[in-house]
Order: C-alpha cells, then sequence, then structure tokens
C-alpha cells in the first residue's frame, strides 16, 4: 500500500513540475482533481457553462498564486476551496444582477445539471443560495460563520438557510424514501 | 466553533447527498483548460520578456545620452564663480569667459532649456561690458561658441 506522504509529495511536484510549465504533469493533475471540481461547481452554482468556468478557473489559479498554494498543501481541498468562493462570487454578483429573492430563484433552464439528483427527490427546486449554503454546510464541512462571512450575511442567516433548505430536503426524502427511518 | 451534532434525519440525508455520483466530466473541457494554460504562459513570457528588455534600456540609458565635454561644469557652478569676489585682469577675464563658454557650448550639447542658459549669457554680457570699461586691450572678446 502507498504511504499517503508520498502521494503528497508526488503531488507537490507535480505542482512545481505543472508550474515551470510542463504540459505533462498539468495533465497528470488535471486527471486526478478535474472532475471532483467540476462536479461541485456544477451541483453549486447548477449550471454546466459556469462549472465548466469555474473549473478553468481554478486549475489556471493554481499555476498562478504561488501564495495560495505552499509544498504540501493537499491540493484537492485547496481546489475545492477556491471553485466554492468562485460560485459563491457568481451566485452573489448574479443575485444583484436580477434582484430575485433566494426562495423564488431557479437552476437555468439549460440541460438538467441535477438530474442525479433531482432522481432522488434531493436538491429540487433549491435557488443557487439554498443549494451552495447547504452543500457547502452539510458535505464540505464549513461552518455558518464562514458562510455567512462569504456571502456578506450574518451567521444566523446561514443557520436559517440550511435548517429550512435541509427541512425541505427532509420532506422530500421522506416522501421518497419513507421506511428509512424507521 | 463547535457544530450541532446532525440528527439521524440529517444522517440519512447527508448519506444520500454523498452517494450522488459526480457529474460527468466534459470531454473537451481538457482541451479548453490546457489551451488558457498555454495562452497564459505565453502571455506572462512576452510580459517578462517586455519587462526585461524595458529595464535594459532604462540600465543602459545614461550610456546613451549625448556626453559633455571633459571639462564642462555645471552651468550653475560657472554662475556662481562668475560672481565670486575676484580681481578681474584680463588674463581672469578670458579665463571666465573661455570657462562661460565651454559651459555654454555643454548646455547646447545637452539640450539645456533657455531659462538654465540665460544666466549664463548674462554672466557673458555683463563681463564683456565691465571688462570693455576698464581694460585697454585691442582684441576684441567675440563669442566663442
Amino acid at each position: 500500500m502507498s504511504d499517503p506522504s508520498d502521494a503528497k509529495d508526488d503531488e507537490a511536484q507535480l505542482v512545481r513540475r505543472a508550474r515551470r510549465g510542463q504540459e505533462a504533469a498539468f495533465a497528470e493533475i488535471y486527471r486526478r482533481h478535474a472532475r471532483a471540481i467540476h462536479s461541485l461547481a456544477l451541483r453549486l452554482t447548477g449550471n454546466h457553462a459556469t462549472a465548466e468556468d469555474i473549473t478553468q478557473e481554478c486549475f489556471l489559479k493554481m499555476l498562478q498564486f504561488l501564495g495560495g498554494l505552499r509544498d504540501g498543501t493537499p491540493l484537492r481541498p485547496w481546489l475545492k476551496r477556491v471553485a466554492a468562493n468562485a460560485a459563491i462570487d457568481r451566485i452573489r454578483r448574479d443575485r444583484r444582477l436580477v434582484a430575485i429573492e433566494d426562495d423564488d430563484a431557479q437552476p437555468d433552464n439549460g440541460p438538467d445539471p441535477l438530474l442525479h439528483a433531482e432522481s432522488l427527490g434531493l436538491l429540487r427546486r433549491l435557488s443557487p443560495t439554498e443549494r451552495t449554503v447547504v452543500w457547502l454546510h452539510a458535505m464540505e464541512g464549513w461552518s455558518h460563520p464562514e458562510l455567512g462571512r462569504r456571502f456578506g450575511r450574518s451567521e444566523s442567516w446561514s443557520k436559517s438557510i440550511v435548517s429550512r433548505t435541509l427541512a425541505r430536503l427532509r420532506l422530500e426524502l421522506d416522501e421518497a424514501h419513507p421506511h428509512d427511518n424507521e | 466553533m463547535k457544530h450541532t451534532p446532525m440528527t439521524t434525519n440529517d444522517d440519512i440525508l447527508q448519506e444520500h447527498l454523498r452517494q450522488l455520483p459526480e457529474a460527468p466530466l466534459p470531454d473537451d473541457l481538457w482541451l479548453r483548460v490546457n489551451g488558457a494554460r498555454r495562452r497564459g504562459r505565453q502571455r506572462r513570457l512576452a510580459v517578462a520578456a517586455t519587462t526585461l528588455a524595458v529595464a535594459a534600456v532604462i540600465a543602459f540609458s545614461p550610456l546613451m545620452q549625448p556626453s559633455a565635454p571633459e571639462n564642462a561644469q555645471p552651468a550653475s557652478t560657472v554662475a556662481a564663480a562668475a560672481h565670486a569676489p575676484r580681481k578681474a585682469g584680463p588674463d581672469d577675464v578670458d579665463a571666465e569667459l573661455r570657462a562661460l563658454d565651454r559651459a555654454l557650448q555643454a548646455g547646447y550639447a545637452r539640450n539645456a532649456s533657455d531659462a538654465e542658459l540665460e544666466p549664463l549669457w548674462a554672466q557673458r554680457r555683463q563681463l564683456l561690458a565691465g571688462n570693455n570699461a576698464t581694460t585697454n586691450s585691442p582684441l576684441p572678446r567675440s563669442l566663442r561658441i
């Protein structure tokens, strides 16, 4: 079995080589992480084109910003953090542009990015903000103060979004799988 | 920060969310990302090359300036020297005139402004006027520029 520290060293070397312009190293990093990053971006934004933009942005930032990614820093969490921040920035910008309430916001009308989720009755009809806050809190471990700060809101705003949205999801889950809790 | 533990319902919900399959990665996304990487790298190299070129020009620009005559003194030095108390014999006047002329030549060689050169000309006129009134030298002191 391979030592995790070896994998980390290997990854640090890959990042260094990629920064020096070696395409093979960059390709290997992309192969390891792109699917997870794209998937997260898609889940948060609900938009294919935006998810692709965010994925590209993450990998290019990885090459550009030495300060944010030092040797030994695990790459996947760093990339996820960049992707989440990019998604939040877009959600905040779009919210300002269209000025619609969170409760009324819907995913885009393109090909449904959450088809698999909707098949479980989950994440359906959630606004981008609700989806992002709940996902980052429940699946990526973001705290409420962190979420509130990042969205330019309060900790209680994040708690309220999560609580309300989880209640909706639980209801849908109960309807889809009535015997799971018994 | 202490997180409130999730309830059983939340555990089930979280498990469902965790089991959601990852979305398929578009095949052409790699081409796009790698293309952007290449363009960015070329742009950075071009910027670095331009910066180096500009730095080199700035570093070597003093060598490209027209050089002043070796004995040339700054205009202010010459003008100050002209104001200094002295005994103005004919030889002194000639020496001062030559110094002023050299300073004027150097000034013109480095494209000095009229404002900067005017004190030298004034000094020269004053020197000639004063000397013409006091000396008997038969030789006219013409402009030696």
